[in-house]
């Protein structure tokens, strides 16, 4: 028996701060450390994610978790007490082999998920390492581009289809020689942009924490603006008037699912009032990027439209993320790259269900010359920092400031000399790379 | 070497979940047990908080603690080192032994609460019962913020989107109940403000209403009231309002402007809104219902309404106004944000100090305390705390709740006014 023999394993519902309950597991091993995790469904939910369990019902309007957490106490716990913790890839199998091909299905996504990810944790605090170099190893040393939230807001121009808060809107802090250099020049364009919002519009930003790490981003009402142009416009502005053009640059999650209509293949209502074919979303994008300074576009066209995100790809030369479109899901991104959609696949650690399946698909993204972008919103909280630096990701979801900000300047320290920021090369697309410039040019 | 002995204590500009600039530290012991702590700058415009140690210049706006890390990582953390982190008070008296104005009250109080957690981690004890000890055993009143916005009538950008208000849920027999209660109240709430104003708020963008969607705030406190009627909670979950006047009072023209409506008033016109609150609509919490300087109108307002009546602006833990106020019963409840009294120890004196006179203290964790609030709450056995009482904060006190077994929801009792408390002593020292 070694230290990171798990000796005990638990589950219990608890508040995720997203609205509906979370799954949250502890896993202790024999050196008595524990590691606990949550497992939360998203606010945008693609149809191609992993299937949770809910008790349904009347109390927390059907989205209790209780038979999940059973399912973890009853059944994947037991099986798991007794191995180490360090096999990530071997406990894994096993609770994926509990119930066959259905596993998550039968069991919960969301219960895997947490159980997954809390073993990896209960491993790392076992050996007594940070949980980045658990993940990583000795390759783990790359720190992300500085992102934090700018705007959100849905329904600005009317119903939309089913949007959740979007499009949301970012600042990348990219073009500096380190982490912290980043996330100060990052911190005085966000503190600029929030007394601008505070003053003219009485609206103030979302807070990040420890338990959820997007944060700044404000919610921008229907009526006050015409066209979402009108607020690139006043971002662009905000970087300039603090001499930080083509250093600091936008990020925009369109997630267009939410506005496209599948019945008149449409989008509608995004950006303004109205709707809008494929062809004229695809010339709305690309116009976009050669306008305003964004660098990294999320979902710009919907989940099944992978010749659109190829031609995106190509015709932006900028980092365009798929997170609808590859769901965390390795099937889905295989798919992708045979018509080359994207460049980066968004990475929801708890999405997919396991660790090991999450490491697997991040290194099929590598392998194709796909970039990989963490984002915390099923419950990671602010362990998604050390995902980031452990797949030396070049971006992450907004994590520049605040709690998740702290945390990355920790690692920064930590590291010393061997910290290495991935400033503008951690963006995919041709523009951010001099050897490809050639290419783009000529796609253009 | 013993094993409870600091081995090292280390500090770093650091930013606040707020957006304010902060610094945060970390102390190890020889065991290896670790204590982490954040300290942010503040955010409100208290003109009698004082001690906290800036930067000058531009960088960080003029807030920046660098200054407060040097002093930390040269001065503080060689005199600490090798003190046994579990003897609180002894490290307090050797941060002491330096002046806090030039070492930076938030200096000290990072360091001194990073210490505090390192000793619970090295006893093996929740930080909670590091801080109470057994008589830690009772669970706060929860409550959940429901809407912010200053500008709305005119009102100063700089309020810090005041007033705020929340759902406080205190009848009930467990805290676990209460928390559920809220859940529900907050979850309707949402689909009110969705169905009725038209816009879909969040909790972490601090529920922000913008202008142009109420004409008054009176209109806000009738759909609060309708909500919690709603969901069949009437009785059991109130209101909580920080009017946080200061930043709505004009000391030229001695009025408040842009406070609930666009309409100037004189301090009784606020006072007899207060009153009005308290009769009319479920509010049982009131915060700085007058600007920072009236501590007679204070006084009048906690004699004339049977709530809770909490100075913050008023006291800011400064001890010069605590001593003046309390005297006078300015307010029944002191508002505590734990960085602005130096050293835990010196937060512990001055809980004391209040409580002493009848007065009862209510944490508040908005200067980086993050979760650690609910064990300062459950540790100092406070009847109330500022939101949010669910959420992620929440977790923490049902894990607490979990943990003593016999963790004792103090409900109605926990709130201060005549209206809950049998004693008209005024505050009850939160005994149960």
């Amino acid at each position: 028996m070694s230290k990171s023999t798990i000796k005990f394993v638990s589950a219990r519902q608890a508040f995720s701060g997203r609205g509906h309950p979370a799954v949250e597991a502890t896993v202790v091993t024999e050196s008595g450390k524990e590691g606990t995790v949550q497992c939360t469904a998203g606010v945008s939910i693609g149809t191609h994610e992993v299937e949770f369990v809910y008790d349904g019902g009347e109390r927390w309007r059907g989205k209790g978790v209780l038979q999940a957490v059973e399912n973890i106490n009853e059944v994947i716990g037991p099986a798991i007490i007794g191995m180490d913790a360090m096999h990530q890839s071997v406990v894994d199998d096993v609770i994926l082999n509990l119930k066959g091909i259905d596993t998550k299905r039968i069991l919960g996504g969301n219960a895997v998920a947490a159980v997954s990810a809390a073993v990896l944790k209960a491993a790392a605090l076992a050996g007594d390492i940070p949980l980045y170099e658990h993940i990583g190893g000795c390759r783990a040393v790359t720190l992300p581009c500085a992102a934090y939230g700018a705007l959100s807001g849905s329904n600005r121009y009317g119903s939309g289809i089913q949007s959740g808060s979007k499009p949301t809107y970012s600042f990348v802090a990219y073009d500096f020689p380190s982490f912290s250099e980043a996330s100060y020049a990052l911190w005085e364009v966000c503190t600029d942009w929030w007394s601008y919002m505070a003053v003219n519009w009485g609206l103030r930003p979302s807070e990040s924490s420890y338990y959820f790490t997007a944060g700044g981003l404000v919610n921008v009402p229907q009526g006050m603006v015409e066209h979402d142009s009108q607020l690139w416009d006043m971002m662009a502005e905000v970087i300039a008037r603090r001499g930080y053009e083509n250093r600091i640059g936008l990020q925009v999650d369109v997630a267009s699912d939410t506005f496209y209509d599948h019945r008149t293949q449409t989008y509608q209502e995004l950006f303004c009032k109205g709707i809008r074919t494929r062809e004229e979303q695809i010339a709305m994008i690309i116009e976009m990027c050669r306008k305003w300074p964004f660098v990294i576009i999320e979902d710009p066209l919907h989940e099944e439209d992978y010749e659109g995100h190829a031609i995106l790809a190509r015709g932006t030369g900028i980092q365009i993320v798929g997170d609808d479109l590859f769901t965390t899901n390795i099937k889905r991104l295989e798919d992708g790259v045979k018509v080359k959609a994207a460049n980066t696949v968004l990475l929801k650690v708890n999405q997919i269900g396991s660790i090991t399946e999450a490491l697997e698909m991040i290194q099929a993204a590598y392998a194709n010359g796909y970039g990989v972008m963490p984002c915390s919103s099923r419950g990671e909280n602010i362990d998604i920092c050390d995902y980031s630096v452990g797949i030396n990701a070049g971006t992450i979801r907004e994590s520049g400031l605040g709690s998740p900000g702290n945390r990355f300047r920790q690692i920064e320290m930590e590291l010393g000399k061997r910290a290495r920021f991935a400033g503008k090369k951690g963006l995919m697309g041709a523009k951010f790379r001099e050897d490809e410039k050639e290419a783009v040019r000529a796609a253009i | 070497m013993s094993e409870t002995q600091i081995q090292s204590i280390l500090a770093w500009e650091a930013f606040s979940d707020y957006g304010t600039p902060a610094l945060q530290v970390i102390v190890k012991t020889n065991s290896g047990s670790v204590g982490t702590t954040l300290c942010a700058a503040g955010t409100s415009n208290s003109s009698h908080e004082t001690g906290f140690l800036y930067d000058s210049g531009d960088k960080w706006k003029g807030r920046g603690m660098s200054l407060a890390v040097r002093n930390i990582n040269h001065i503080l953390a060689p005199a600490l080192t090798g003190l046994d982190c579990v003897k609180q008070g002894v490290c307090d008296e050797v941060i002491h032994s330096f002046s806090l104005e030039t070492i930076g009250k938030n200096a000290a109080y990072a360091v001194s609460s990073a210490i505090l957690k390192a000793g619970a981690a090295e006893k093996s004890i929740p930080l909670y019962a590091h801080i109470g000890g057994q008589r830690a055993f009772t669970l706060p009143v929860p409550s959940m913020l429901a809407a912010s916005g200053s500008i709305r009538y005119g009102g100063s950008p700089k309020a810090c989107f005041k007033p705020t208000y929340a759902f406080t849920a205190y009848d009930f027999a467990t805290f676990s109940e209460a928390s559920y209660a809220l859940w529900e109240v907050d979850m309707n709430w949402k689909d009110m403000l969705r169905k009725k104003l038209g816009i879909k708020m969040t909790t972490d963008a601090g529920m922000c209403i913008p202008p142009g969607k109420l004409e008054n705030d009176y209109v806000l406190w009738e759909m609060l009231t309708e909500v919690i009627a709603d969901s069949g909670y009437e009785g059991k979950v109130g209101l909580q309002a920080d009017l946080s006047a200061t930043d709505f009072y004009n000391s030229e023209r001695r009025s408040y402007r842009g406070l609930f409506c666009p309409k100037e008033k004189s301090r009784e016109d606020v006072m007899e809104l207060a009153e009005m609150m308290t009769r009319d609509y479920p509010f049982v919490i009131l915060e700085d219902p007058l600007q920072e300087n009236d501590f007679e109108g204070f006084a009048e307002i906690t004699r004339k309404t049977d709530i809770q009546i909490v100075g913050d602006d008023l006291y800011a833990m400064n001890p010069g106004y605590l001593e003046k106020g309390l005297a006078m019963k300015a307010g029944n409840t002191v508002l505590l944000k734990p960085n602005q009294a130096g050293t835990i120890t010196d937060m512990l004196r001055l809980t004391d100090e209040i409580r002493s006179h009848g007065v009862a203290v209510m944490p508040c964790g908005s200067r980086g305390e993050g979760v650690d609030i609910c064990d300062y709450a459950v540790g100092l056995n406070c009847g109330t705390v500022r939101e949010p009482g669910i959420a992620f904060h929440g977790n923490r006190y049902l894990q607490i709740e979990e943990e003593l077994k016999r963790g004792k929801f103090f409900g109605s009792k926990g709130l201060q006014g005549t209206r809950f408390q049998i004693s008209c002593r005024g505050g009850t020292d939160e005994n149960l």
